[in-house]
């Protein structure tokens, strides 16, 4: 258990110092990402003139929107290159590629939990924006993003195994999830009609959990943990099966 | 130590069948060598001795087995040599400090150069003394027994008599003066059949007929 353990934080450094080894910020690119998510998307609401449903400041709104989308979405990329880029680490015998994944994945929450530290403070020093009103709901919200991403990332990521073009049409697959997980609107502003329809989508949920966790007395018609919870988990359910099958029947398309 | 229980391993996409239905047990200190035809499937089947690639049918049980010696492929590039032996050892749960050392200074390489500078050969001697720096593990030899240039392959060569005191080795390839060398048990690779031989030359008279009839 112990050298589990190890092995694992060995692949989590590995991947700390690899994935942007090389440039000259660094490792910083991890943050800077959504941070220019943030400023692009609040300049686009400033530009277009649009309030935020919420009465609060648009940094914030964004914010709690872009960060569950960011965290599912990144999660997801770095679980489905995870294994084509250390397959050379599989020859150090005890690593395995679920190995590699689940190290990836614990990369991706720490990545998560500091960015979404340093942006939530930094807003809240620069714009005079109160902390969360329920910090529990913040983060419930964040790890469901992040766990909704592991299941459906691995099972992705396994599926890349078998076939190019699907591991090639995966961003194309994912591109409607920016505009289903609620980052310019709230589920409360829209028609009944639309909020049934979305109710089917898990990180609309979770966007509508955070923001519930954030601002005081904002209540959301669709803020259920079970749902992306469930979906999360059948995901990797399926994932696991079937990453034995595809490894021990040699259905990867390159030689794992 | 090696098990292979009915093993078939077919050639990807093909009907020829690299390994046919063969059993085999290789004890933990045993030399074992395997004769074998260019593109005949060496290279998968050091990938299964290490266990990296399952068998079509049949079972493969490998425990205490190194990687093949010189393959370099799990040196990241963009870190030092320092940064990728200490992620190594703590893959293989080796003590860091104590392993870094050892092989920076087996592979005679600073620890501080990042590994894309170091040219092709110097990372196969790391590579090479990184399975070297591991104790108790089976050699496994896919062609290459020693890398580098003159004196270092001297070095290696000398190393790893040293280990083969105390583990064993199988070495794949067509070359019957090293084979001499270093194995006791010596297979040669026929129609995906491991057949036992006496020598290294009996096995190659095996593989120069088998060509013949081809």
């Amino acid at each position: 258990m112990s050298t589990a353990i190890a092995r694992l934080g060995a692949l989590v450094e590995r991947e700390r110092r690899t994935r942007f080894a090389g440039g000259a910020i660094g490792h910083f690119w991890a943050y800077l990402t959504p941070i220019a998510w943030i400023t692009f998307v609040v300049v686009l609401f400033w530009t277009l003139n649009r309030a935020p449903p919420i009465y609060v400041a648009p940094e914030i709104f964004v914010a709690t929107g872009i960060l569950p989308y960011l965290a599912f979405r990144q999660t997801i990329t770095s679980l489905t290159r995870t294994i084509p880029a250390n397959r050379s680490l599989l020859y150090l015998r005890p690593v395995q590629a679920h190995d590699l994944l689940m190290a990836t994945a614990l990369r991706e929450a720490i990545n998560l939990t500091i960015t979404a530290c340093m942006i939530f403070a930094a807003i809240s020093i620069l714009s005079d924006v109160p902390a969360p009103a329920n910090p529990e709901g913040v983060i419930l919200g964040l790890a469901l993003a992040w766990f909704l991403a592991c299941g459906l990332g691995r099972f992705i990521a396994v599926l890349g195994l078998i076939s190019d073009s699907f591991a090639r049409f995966v961003p194309i697959l994912l591109r409607p999830v920016f505009w289903l997980s609620g980052i310019f609107y709230t589920a409360t502003e829209l028609p009944s009609a639309i909020q049934d329809a979305l109710w089917y989508s898990p990180i609309l949920h979770i966007t509508e959990i955070v923001r519930e966790g954030y601002f005081l007395g904002y209540h959301s018609p669709m803020a259920t943990a079970w749902m992306p919870l469930a979906v999360g988990a059948g995901f990797y359910l399926i994932a696991a099966p079937l990453e034995g099958y595809v490894i021990a029947r040699k259905k990867a398309r390159y030689r794992l | 130590m090696i098990t292979f229980s009915h093993v078939t391993v077919m050639q990807p996409k093909t009907t020829h069948a690299i390994l046919r239905d063969v059993s085999l047990h290789i004890g933990p200190r045993e030399r074992v060598g395997i004769m074998a035809a260019t593109g005949s499937g060496k290279t998968t089947i050091a990938r299964l001795l290490t266990g990296v690639e399952t068998p079509d049918r049949g079972r493969v049980s490998v425990r205490d087995v190194s990687w093949p010696l010189g393959y370099a492929g799990f040196l990241h590039p963009n870190l030092r040599v320092a940064e990728n032996l200490r992620l190594i050892a703590r893959l293989l749960g080796q003590y860091p400090a104590h392993f870094t050392s050892l092989v920076c200074h087996l592979a005679e390489v600073p620890h501080d150069a990042a590994v894309r500078d170091l040219a092709p050969s110097q990372r196969a001697v790391l590579a090479y003394m990184c399975a070297m720096a591991v104790p108790g593990r089976m050699l496994i030899a896919d062609d290459t027994l020693t890398v580098g240039d003159a004196q270092m392959r001297r070095k290696c060569g000398a190393l790893l008599r040293q280990r083969l005191n105390t583990n064993g080795l199988v070495f794949l390839s067509r070359n019957p003066r090293q084979m001499r060398q270093h194995c006791t048990r010596i297979f040669a690779l026929c129609q995906g059949r491991l057949i036992p031989c006496e020598t290294p030359d009996r096995a190659q008279l095996l593989l120069m007929k088998e060509a013949e009839y081809a």
